[in-house]
């Protein structure tokens, strides 16, 4: 590894700490909105939904392919300009976006839902620049990605990165649980990269078109949750890949080997998470019938391979283990416990008959937000803590681990707790205020602005203690 | 919809007097009400269900009843009016008949069909219904049916329920799938192509990235082989 | 339906939802005393129908659950069951 690494490793975390306390006051704005705190009004409400939506998914897209970056650095050579090409196209297309979004006041929702780009604008340059942002987006992402599939396969064939050797039996070469993480999460980012290509080119040649060529609603809605859904999947299991590397380490224990079940159970991860996301279309009764009974097996086999493995392999670490207990791991073992709540969540509602009282209720962001805020957030500080405690100029306070882990848990269970008591109270997602019908909704909110602005002081604190301890090293 | 149709007593050529129950208790039935007299709607009316019936095929399934409400009217003769002759006789699934006196108001409210007498004629509405084995009314349609309708109507006379029917426009060239009446099949479309192709375009490109990175290795071991 | 039109459907009996949009995609939910019920989704190009039997009387508010610009969650009518 070079000092080249260590720089660049540390300008991504500092930009995605920033960008994320940018994304929380978005959403923090949005609960306020909704529990009749402040009034920003419909308009701005959702262009905030939008920005809010679109910068957290990319962020910790971005945190998860930096980690694994920079754990492959430690290994072999990993070229630069993919990390380089990927954070510039980040930053522009992040400009764009809020160019779209807060100057034209495209309000399309960070789903995007087919046609609802064409409808929901402000200025008629709104959907085309969207489309540039996320077209910039794209490319930078799918560069990165291929360039580090590229330096794993300079040293393993497909078929060893894959450890299906390992499944086999077979010792040699030792693939690490991190590379054979790596290599399915980047195929699925590179699977899920093109499925957003393809709707892109839909959606200019519609807009060039100018209303002489129309796309199919459901063609639409499949590409998209085939891109989104699957991104937020392989984002978390990108932060994991990090995991097994450094968190036996941090209990003092060997390194992970890559048994014939982590391998089998990661290689059926690849190929289950590429079809999960049908159950998003289950009320949509214009999906094939064979397509919605697949999405609920594969959506309950999901969780088995990558999270029952994983969650068994980091209770046996920390069992009778010499765990010196960091905020890092800590991150890293409530991270895991945290995205197991958010599966049940998931299943649950993954159900088609559950799926039709809860399909577009609060329960949906309720199960995101707890993979997201309380599982890959974490996930991804955790590194970013490891990170600081390896290059930074001195150790963190135990204070200040109490602090924020404290902040950190405490907020986001008690925000997303508001969101699932939402959903069982049937209230909706996506609407900037409730009425009398879902008035319960106003408590929720209410409840739910506290929880997230002590998650938000957490953050601050966590970020300031980060660049007050690395910062210094960018421009040493 | 779904209510149980009134087992109405029927005169044809063939019967005196027979229930409905006798035709729906053995194929599902699509049903419209017409009369001989009428000088609007009906011949037309009758003409169009007649071609397309004849284009989506699928006699064995279903049986099409042609019911007058006009007391008038001879169940031999009705069969003109749907363009039928002795030289071009009906399918054979195909049954002209007169709605007894005794049945024609529970029948006719019972499908919404209004009848207004006006200078000794009738006004009226058309509609075409889709009755299953067990009697209950499973489709509705009001004046003739769209390709969108007689579509549903042809899948549902095997009793299967389609939750869904398309409308887009010829215009939409990217559907993954796209129903063609006349087999009653999904035929595969362009979109399909488009939803399996990252997942294919990611396999190949995989492949690919893997016979350079071995062809760069192979080329450093010649080059370190050939130092001297 | 305009969300000011008054319909009344049966109680009991099924009652048969041809859903559809004519612009962006919209769901279609009925809800009683604030509880879901049941929903389906309106998309463009596409008619689905939703069989549902009403086994309570009573008036059932329908919101809209797709989020579909930024009159979303003013998207709401009633109706009747009895």
């Amino acid at each position: 590894m070079n000092t080249f690494d260590k720089k660049f490793t540390l300008l991504w975390l500092i930009t995605i700490l920033v960008v994320f306390l940018v994304a929380i006051v978005f959403g923090l704005t949005m609960r306020m909105e909704q529990a009749d705190m402040v009034e920003v009004g419909p308009l701005n409400f959702y262009v905030l939904m939008t920005s809010h939506g679109l910068l957290m998914a990319g962020v910790w897209f971005v945190a998860g392919m930096a980690g694994i970056q920079y754990i492959l650095s430690r290994y072999f050579t990993v070229p630069r300009w993919g990390s380089i090409v990927a954070y510039g196209c980040t930053l522009a297309g992040v400009v764009v976006l809020l160019i779209s979004t807060f100057l034209t006041k495209l309000h399309a929702g960070w789903y995007f839902l087919y046609p609802l780009p064409f409808y929901a604008k402000g200025m008629e340059s709104g959907p085309l620049l969207f489309l540039i942002a996320l077209t910039i987006l794209g490319v930078g992402w799918l560069l990165w990605s291929l360039v580090l599939i590229v330096t794993i396969l300079r040293k393993y064939t497909i078929v060893q990165a894959l450890a299906w050797h390992h499944i086999l039996g077979r010792p040699d070469p030792a693939v690490s649980p991190f590379i054979l993480i790596s290599f399915v999460s980047l195929i699925g980012v590179t699977a899920c990269i093109l499925a957003a290509v393809v709707l892109l080119i839909l959606y200019y040649i519609e807009f060039l078109a100018s209303g002489s060529m129309s796309n199919d609603p459901l063609l639409m809605k499949n590409l998209t949750f085939f891109f989104g859904h699957t991104l937020v999947n392989e984002m978390l299991y990108l932060g994991l890949a990090v995991l097994y590397e450094l968190f036996p380490k941090m209990a003092g224990k060997p390194a992970y080997k890559t048994s014939w079940y982590v391998g089998l159970s990661w290689n059926a991860t690849l190929l289950i998470v590429l079809f999960a996301y049908f159950h998003h279309l289950y009320m949509d009764f214009a999906q094939p019938v064979a397509f919605q009974f697949v999405g609920q097996i594969m959506s309950w086999f999901a969780p088995l391979p990558a999270a029952c493995v994983t969650i068994f392999s980091v209770l046996t670490t920390v069992y009778r283990s010499n765990m010196k207990w960091s905020l890092a791991s800590l991150l890293y073992f409530f991270g895991v416990m945290f995205w197991a709540v958010g599966g049940v969540g998931a299943i649950l509602d993954a159900v088609i008959a559950n799926n039709f009282v809860l399909h577009n209720t609060q329960w949906v962001p309720a199960h995101f937000h707890t993979y997201n805020l309380l599982g890959n957030v974490f996930f991804s500080l955790a590194f970013a803590s490891w990170f600081a405690d390896e290059i930074g100029n001195k150790k963190i306070a135990p204070t200040m681990v109490k602090i924020i882990f404290s902040l950190l848990v405490i907020g986001g269970v008690g925000f997303v707790l508001a969101f699932y008591l939402g959903g069982a109270f049937s209230v909706p997602r996506r609407v900037d205020m409730y009425n009398e019908v879902v008035s319960e909704g106003v408590s929720l909110a209410q409840m739910a602005v506290v929880f997230a602005t002590l998650y938000l002081v957490g953050m601050v604190i966590y970020t300031f203690d980060f660049t007050k301890r690395c910062a210094g090293q960018l421009f040493s | 919809m779904l209510g149980k149709i009134p087992d109405a007593k029927v005169k044809t050529s063939d019967s005196p007097s027979a229930n409905l129950s006798f035709w729906y208790s053995q194929k599902p039935v699509v049903l419209t009400l017409v009369y001989g007299r009428c000088p609007g709607v009906c011949n037309p009316y009758l003409l169009q269900i007649r071609d397309q019936v004849s284009l989506l095929g699928g006699e064995k399934k279903f049986q099409m009843m042609v019911l007058s409400f006009d007391a008038e009217d001879d169940p031999g003769q009705l069969c003109q009016l749907a363009g039928f002759t002795d030289e071009n006789p009906p399918p054979a699934n195909w049954t002209f008949g007169i709605l007894e006196e005794e049945s024609r108001t529970d029948l006719m409210s019972a499908l919404g069909f209004q009848t207004q007498v006006v200078n000794e004629l009738y006004d009226h509405n058309t509609v075409l219904i889709l009755i299953n084995k067990d009697g209950n009314i499973l489709q509705r349609i009001e004046g003739l049916p769209n390709k969108g309708q007689w579509d549903r109507l042809f899948k549902e006379l095997t009793n299967e329920f389609v939750p869904v029917y398309p409308t887009l426009g010829s215009d939409v060239w990217t559907s993954c799938f796209r129903y063609d009446p006349a087999s009653g099949n999904w035929r595969m479309n362009w979109g399909l192509l488009m939803i399996l192709a990252p997942s294919v375009i990611t396999v190949c490109i995989i492949i690919i990235l893997q016979l350079v990175t071995r062809y760069e290795r192979r080329n450093q071991s010649l080059l370190i082989q050939n130092q001297p | 339906m305009s969300a000011g039109a008054e319909i009344t459907l049966p109680k009991n009996e099924i009652v048969e939802f041809n859903v559809s949009s004519l612009d962006v995609n919209h769901g279609f939910s009925l809800y009683k005393d604030g509880v879901l019920r049941a929903q389906v989704q309106a998309m463009p190009g596409y008619v689905n129908r939703l069989r549902w039997r009403f086994s309570d009387s009573g008036t059932y508010d329908i919101l809209c659950l797709e989020y579909c610009g930024v009159a979303h969650a003013a998207m709401a009518a009633k109706i009747k069951v009895e």
